[in-house]
């Protein structure tokens, strides 16, 4: 098992360095030049390269690659070219938020899910079932822009109970910090919500169907123990596959919950880098985000033979 | 309809007659129906605008800005004085033709190099499939994004974006069912009877995953127009001034207080537009499951 | 549209000073005492890249270097030269040697001296083109060295008389920034701000917030009011402006104009105003290269948008129509001057003339903004009514304007403000090769000589004058409105008052009960 684990993460090494590679050469290809951005108004062509050379923007780019990957290793992501800021500090101040968002509005899909979807598979054919599909189904086509928008007009500006938008800190105001989530959470956690729940239903539905199922209430245990012990269990393996891609989605969908309520976190930082053409950071943010979801991946796999005891490893 | 003919049509083609009349069975598949209306009524604004919006969604009437709805404009005004029902009817166009071009660029990206892929097997296979992998790694907003942010502006950049993010997940759904399709039979019968390998492509497997494109283009392009919106929102969409709902959310956002309708409006049509492909594309799967078991 | 005498003596600039300082604002109402204490929350626009002045170049910026940083002289709301960390200066007859005497006892937020070798060291700091400053093509040419003369006073040596010194020193050019900080932080400096100014650095989380607090060893005694100033990154015009709505914020800078009849008609907001203000939207196109080269042709265009429908759609109304670039508020501008009718008559047979008889296409590019992209939906509606057809190029706008200098887009949308003398902008725009001159336009360059080597108003006035009538024929650039300048408070912000070069400025404001 051991052995597999490192097998596994070894082997995210070199597709992660091939995506690093390529995102580095496209970025450097099509996204121009950052200089002359930098300098504004007041640029002019020999100032522009007096600091390209400064900036050792002017060296082939597989040089530049081979630098920055060694940096990298190191812990040391390079500059903001926009304003100077450590990328590696710009990245960990906005991890927390975007952390603390995608966990929130996970733990609220996943509770919210299990819910709505056991009680959509128990109930199924009658009008709960109906009224639970109906809602996941507007929640996974609705636009989650639409829906923050909607959410802001309606409690930000119309009733005026929650803020429209801004973020502090959990370990300074918690209860701001709070206060200030709930919105982007309802916002990011619908469509998954949705997602999950249907899921969730049609798993639940064949786990009820299953013969041990129908084995256990004729020797008398009671439909929660049944529902419980072995339905629940069975269905959440399909569940957690779905939820390991999902990650890679929820982390889309926080680069919109982002922008539309002011949250300082690492989706904003990627559309903002992209508008900024600032390297270092849509680099970074980019690398980081293929390990997470390939780390997360993993997980997932790992959880999966923790589950099901018939899955086994080389 | 289609999906459900062509899964008939295929089932025909490998000698196993149809059962009951299609087209009873299509009506009571509820979310095929009601998925067909949806999806139609928004075809049906796409291919009618000229005849049925009240005005030309470019036409501006200066003293008439950020107007509530009234007798003239059904729906109001934006902020150059535009009619917004009739944007929000040409915007149907412009969603339904990037969403079609996305997922017929998808298709003939992504069909290709999943049949290549399944058919070769062994390294090349592998390759193959790990790249696509590498691909859906993203998610397909920030994929869009970042390919839209290197292309520049324009439609064809942004067709070219959405088309990209299909393709890998068309690719591996397109291989499986090569490597499923080729164990079977008929497949071995063929190559034992020397048929060459483009005519065994193209006379037996593809007419077997034909209806599974149909199914997986139709739900594509529920997450097209969806996409589409998402980068128009965040201002890499449709260039101005062709009316696009994901832009016109993002410029009623600025204007919610004085009128809700822009952002409203729009936001309904792309989520009726959503549904009604979504559901469809549930809808055709599920009729093609029952056909295939 | 006040006009006042350019005061010429430091005794004159001090009562100046002291008026400005005790009387009523144009905008803010003396009201009760000035009340210590409270935080300003700010709704900040974006882009703020850096906060070492000697290296700024976004607008965003200058709203928190003022509050962070003295300038050596400083402006007042009528656009007077007013003492800031040079508490009296004195220009010599030949005009080419001023002596700034400075305000005793002022010291950096880090403790050290701001005396006459400190301010020295800045100046010469951004004249050394090694440090690739872009503030030195402001005073560059015109300043030979700086001098101390003992630890209190410095002395200006130029090549030339030069009267925009004064007026550039009240920006970026003035600010002093600590030298010890410099040996410190070199390139860091930006993120690391150390000034003289009444409020410190506290932090600052990129594209979020920046946060300053009170400086106590501040020299203006009594000052600043509040506690400190927090400046929130909000990009959306319209969002800024509804959190003012909300109470979330305490004021905002650039809302949304179509915004604001709303604003005013709030409860606990309201809206200070700069109108006219100096603030103009144009659109601008290489001169010296096809097709715009053809005069006929700009000409045409000039004649065919109807500058008062810009300001009923976009502005709501308030605002007004652009002849050129100088506002009718100023001292040098002339009420002579002549601009361009609508007139989609002339617009067609002068495109005929430039030979396009049937019609003319181009691509315009404008910045993907909401307003932007207004802007240009507008333009492209109009001209389709004098047979211009324009294709929208919405560019993002961190890149715009160097796409623009590198002459990638031609025909594009522009605003500019205005500098506290007329040579600060006009000179960067329209003399030959100038780094600012993005059209590639010539033909003023004696003009703007003449009148930027005399201090004598009345000439410098007449000069301008003929300036603005050459470019507003030529047209390198066609004018089209000026935008009021507005800033949607609560009411317990008190003492805000518009500098005409529409940078906000916060240090001075109190919060009332």
């Amino acid at each position: 098992m051991a052995r597999y684990i490192l097998h596994r993460l070894v082997a995210i090494i070199p597709m992660a360095v091939l995506l690093t590679a390529a995102v580095f050469a496209l970025v450097h290809a099509f996204l121009g030049d950052p200089v002359v951005l930098m300098l504004g108004r007041e640029a002019d062509a020999e100032t522009a390269q007096r600091l390209r050379h400064e900036l050792r923007l002017d060296r082939p780019l597989y040089v530049q690659y081979a630098d920055w990957l060694s940096h990298a290793a190191r812990g040391d992501l390079g500059r903001s070219l926009r304003d100077r800021e450590p990328v590696a500090r710009a990245i960990e101040s906005r991890l927390s938020v975007t952390g603390e968002l995608t966990l929130l509005a996970m733990a609220v899909a996943f509770a919210a899910s299990l819910a709505l979807g056991t009680a959509a598979a128990v109930r199924a054919g009658g009008a709960v079932d109906f009224a639970i599909s109906g809602f996941c189904i507007a929640g996974v086509t609705l636009p989650n822009f639409l829906v923050g928008i909607m959410l802001i007009f309606l409690f930000g500006l119309t009733l005026r109970w929650l803020p429209s938008g801004g973020y502090a800190p959990f370990f300074v105001q918690p209860a701001d910090n709070l206060r200030l989530m709930i919105l982007p959470t309802a916002t990011l956690s619908l469509a998954y919500i949705g997602f999950l729940s249907l899921v969730l239903k049609s798993s639940v539905m064949a786990a009820l169907r299953a013969p041990y199922v129908q084995t256990g209430r004729a020797k008398g245990i009671t439909e929660r123990r049944v529902l419980v012990r072995h339905v629940l269990r069975n269905s959440l393996i399909p569940l957690l596959s779905v939820l390991g891609v999902e990650v890679g989605r929820l982390f889309g969908g926080a680069v919109i919950t982002e922008t539309i309520f002011a949250l300082p976190g690492v989706g904003r930082l990627l559309v903002d880098s992209i508008l900024g053409r600032d390297f270092p950071v849509i680099q970074a943010v980019v690398a980081l985000l293929t390990f997470g979801v390939l780390v997360v991946n993993l997980c997932v796999d790992l959880a999966y033979g923790w589950l099901d005891p018939r899955v086994t490893y080389g | 309809m289609n999906a459900v003919h062509a899964a008939a049509y295929a089932r025909a083609a490998a000698g196993t007659p149809p059962r009951i009349s299609v087209w009873r069975r299509a009506a009571r598949n509820r979310p095929l129906v009601v998925g067909g209306c949806l999806a139609g009524l928004a075809v049906a604004m796409a291919v009618l605008a000229p005849w049925v919006a009240p005005y030309d969604p470019l036409t501006y009437h200066p003293d008439h800005t950020l107007e509530g709805p009234s007798r003239a404009f059904w729906l109001g005004t934006d902020n150059l004085g535009r009619d917004i029902l009739s944007q929000d009817i040409y915007g149907a166009r412009i969603s339904l033709a990037v969403g079609s071009a996305a997922v017929l660029l998808g298709i003939a990206g992504g069909v290709p190099w999943g049949l290549v892929s399944g058919f070769l097997g062994g390294r090349p296979d592998y390759a193959l499939m790990r790249l696509a992998d590498v691909t859906l790694v993203f998610p397909s907003l920030v994929l869009a994004l970042v390919i839209r942010a290197f292309l520049g502006a324009g439609l064809s950049n942004v067709i070219i974006a959405l088309g990209v993010t299909i393709t890998p997940g068309l690719a591996r759904v397109t291989r499986g069912e090569v490597l499923s399709i080729r164990a079977r039979d008929f497949i071995s019968a063929a190559v034992a009877t020397g048929a060459s390998t483009p005519r065994i492509l193209l006379r037996h497997i593809v007419p077997n995953i034909l209806d599974l494109i149909v199914v997986l283009g139709t739900a594509g392009m529920g997450g097209a127009i969806l996409t589409e919106a998402s980068l128009s929102f965040l201002g890499f969409g449709t260039p101005p001034p062709a009316p696009s709902w994901g832009r016109m959310l993002r410029e009623g956002y600025a204007y919610l207080l004085i009128t809700p309708w822009i952002s409203l409006s729009a936001g309904a049509a792309i989520f009726i537009a959503v549904l009604g492909f979504y559901l469809a594309g549930e809808g055709a799967r599920r009729a093609l499951h029952r056909e295939r078991t | 549209m006040r006009r006042r005498e350019f005061l010429r003596t430091t005794a004159a600039a001090a009562a100046g000073y002291a008026l400005a300082k005790g009387g009523a604002f144009r905008g803010a109402e003396a009201a009760a005492a000035p009340r210590r204490g409270g935080t300003l929350r700010v709704g900040w626009i974006p882009n703020a890249h850096t906060l070492d002045p000697h290296y700024s170049v976004d607008f965003a910026e200058r709203h928190v270097l003022y509050a962070m940083y003295n300038t050596l002289v400083a402006v007042n709301p009528s656009f007077e030269i007013v003492p800031e960390l040079a508490r009296a200066w004195k220009i010599e007859p030949n005009g080419k040697v001023i002596t700034f005497q400075l305000q005793p006892g002022v010291r950096f937020h880090d403790g050290t001296p701001c005396d006459a070798a400190a301010v020295k060291w800045n100046l010469d700091f951004i004249l050394d083109p090694a440090n690739n400053s872009p503030t030195q093509k402001l005073i560059g040419p015109f300043v030979d060295g700086v001098q101390t003369a003992g630890s209190a006073a410095v002395v200006f040596h130029l090549k030339q008389p030069y009267p925009g010194l004064l007026a550039a020193l009240a920006e970026r050019p003035g600010f002093m920034v600590s030298p010890a900080a410099w040996q410190k932080y070199g390139k860091d400096l930006g993120r690391h701000p150390v000034g003289t100014g009444p409020f410190e650095f506290v932090e600052w989380v990129s594209d979020d917030h920046v946060a300053l607090r009170r400086f106590g060893g501040y020299w203006d005694q009594g000052k600043p009011y509040l506690d400190g100033i927090v400046y929130r990154v909000i990009p959306d015009p319209a969002v800024r402006g509804t959190m003012v709505r909300t109470g979330e914020l305490d004021t905002a800078s650039s809302p949304d104009p179509k915004d604001i009849p709303g604003l005013e008609r709030a409860q606990n907001v309201k809206v200070i105003t700069e109108n006219p203000s100096g603030h103009w939207w144009a659109t601008q196109w290489r001169v010296d290269r096809p097709p715009f080269n053809s005069k006929a042709l700009r000409q045409a265009i000039a004649h065919g948008v109807d500058r008062d429908e810009f300001v009923k759609v976009m502005l709501g109304g308030r605002g007004t129509v652009a002849k050129g670039p100088t506002p009718s508020n100023v001292w040098w501008y002339n009420d002579g001057v002549k601009g361009y009718t609508y007139d989609p008559a002339k617009a067609k047979s002068l495109l005929a003339e430039a030979g396009h008889p049937g019609g003319f296409s181009a691509e315009f590019a404008t910045d993907n903004t909401p307003l932007g992209l207004q802007f240009a939906e507008l333009l492209q509606q109009q001209l389709r009514k004098v047979n211009v057809n324009i294709t929208i190029n919405p560019v993002n706008p961190a890149d715009m304007y160097q796409q623009v200098l590198a002459a990638k887009l031609n025909w594009a949308r522009t605003d500019w403000t205005l500098r506290g003398d007329p040579d600060g902008l006009l000179r960067i725009l329209f003399y030959t090769g100038n780094f600012a001159n993005s059209t590639g336009y010539s033909g003023v360059d004696r003009l703007l000589r003449d009148a930027s080597s005399t201090y004598d108003r009345s000439i410098r006035k007449k000069v301008y004058g003929e300036i603005e009538q050459r470019v507003i024929d030529d047209a390198p650039y066609v004018w089209l409105f000026y935008v009021p300048e507005y800033e949607p408070t609560r009411t317990p912000v008190q003492n805000f008052a518009w500098i005409p070069d529409s940078v906000p400025r916060y240090r001075d404001l109190w919060l009332a009960a």
